[in-house]
């Protein structure tokens, strides 16, 4: 199998820190100390162009649950347990290959470095640094033997994920970026490419157009977001896999409603740019909902 | 794909509609700016860093849990968080800078009043 489909975890994963801000990635904003965001996305990614005869179509639902606590005003810890369905159809034979489940547990630890406060704004940086437990499945068989990897809703390693996020807010707007390293581990004689995975968001409230100087109105964001994402070519035992990895740029528009207690959002990630290597199957589209709520 | 994904998600849908009501209910209620002041002392805390409303839910969860704080009124645009206190409590200004950092921001200012 020959997917860039290590980028879906990701998203599950880099979704999580979410204080509003991105859609599809991290934020650095505090979760005040006590605090508990629940969070469930779904999200689609159908990748039907195929650069092989084969004319396969893959399409996958991910739908991550993710929990985050305020250990401290400085300190996040978050975990996140993806289910995920996965189907990929050959078109020439009607083969069509399937597998669903929970996949792998990912828990990170996110810890404030810088802060600068002003009236209105704020500017916050934070380090990041998780393990991804194999917890999901990696030896489903169906008629036609064991599934490929890209199949397997498990990894089979544990995997270590750094990084670091930085936010600016205002009253009016938000920016954030983040930049990312996964370092994939070997099992079953497979290794996945290590990834690294850069993001930028702009939020800007498109309503209310102004703010009362009483009350704490609930905000509409318009949304719009870059991500950057390079995977390093698969291993079979030690040997690269010169039909996999590459680099993928994803442009996202979307929306975001956000309350004291609670966010939901919609945005669609448009592949702008994609050049993977050999006959690694391209993205269409991936269709990002979800909601979150602050205890 | 199988059909229960459609279903899964069409309920997940339907459930987001329907909370969105229920949640916006369920959130705290704010203290009119009008309320009398013979309620007790008021104590205006300037809040920097304040800008967006998730951020105001922390702040004001860790305000009310200081004993005798009866209300809390937050606005975005000045930056402020108004307590309505209990007329027979006290609370020191460290108490108050306390709360507002555990919510991940800083005070610049309390003012107190009648």
């Amino acid at each position: 199998m020959r997917l860039l489909f290590r980028q879906l975890l990701f998203l599950g994963f880099a979704a999580s820190f979410l204080h509003a801000g991105p859609i599809s990635f991290n934020t650095a904003m505090p979760v005040h100390e006590g605090g508990i965001v629940v969070r469930q996305q779904a999200v689609w990614v159908q990748m039907h162009q195929d650069p092989s005869s084969l004319d396969r179509e893959m399409d996958v639902f991910l739908f991550p649950f993710t929990l985050v606590y305020g250990a401290t005003s400085n300190l996040a810890v978050m975990g996140n347990f993806p289910y995920l369905d996965k189907e990929l159809g050959m078109g020439s034979g009607g083969v069509v290959r399937e597998n669903s489940g929970w996949g792998d547990l990912t828990t990170v630890a996110r810890y404030e470095i810088f802060e600068r406060n002003r009236l209105g704004q704020t500017v916050r940086g934070a380090l990041f640094a998780g393990l991804e437990w194999p917890t999901g499945k990696d030896d489903e068989i169906d008629s036609l033997g064991l599934l490929p990897p890209d199949l397997q809703v498990g990894s089979g390693s544990f995997d270590l994920i750094v990084g670091t996020v930085w936010t600016a807010q205002w009253l009016s707007f938000q920016i954030d970026a983040d930049l990312l390293y996964t370092r994939n581990n070997e099992a079953n004689n497979f290794k996945f490419g290590d990834v690294v995975r850069e993001d930028l968001s702009f939020q800007y409230r498109l309503w209310p157009r102004g703010l009362s100087p009483h009350g704490v109105p609930s905000y509409v964001y318009g949304v719009l977001e870059a991500n950057s994402l390079y995977q390093f070519q698969n291993e079979i035992s030690d040997v690269g896999d010169e039909d996999s990895g590459g680099y993928q740029l994803f442009l996202t528009p979307g929306v975001q409603w956000v309350s004291r207690r609670t966010v939901l959002d919609l945005a669609v990630q448009l592949p702008t740019i994609q050049n993977l290597h050999g006959d690694a199957l391209k993205t269409d589209f991936q269709l990002v909902a979800g909601f979150q709520i602050l205890f | 794909m199988k059909d229960w994904i459609w279903v899964i998600l069409a309920a997940a849908v339907l459930l987001i509609c329907c909370l969105v009501p229920f949640l916006k209910a369920a959130e705290p209620p704010q203290v009119p700016p009008s309320l009398p002041q013979a309620a007790g002392e008021k104590i205006t805390v300037h809040i920097e860093g304040l800008s967006c409303p998730l951020c105001v839910f922390g702040v004001s969860k860790h305000l009310k849990k200081i004993e005798g704080v009866e209300g809390v009124d937050v606005s975005l645009k000045e930056g402020t968080a108004v307590l309505q206190m209990d007329p027979s409590a006290e609370i020191t200004d460290e108490e108050i800078q306390r709360a507002v950092e555990k919510a991940g921001f800083r005070v610049s200012k309390i003012e107190r009043g009648p």
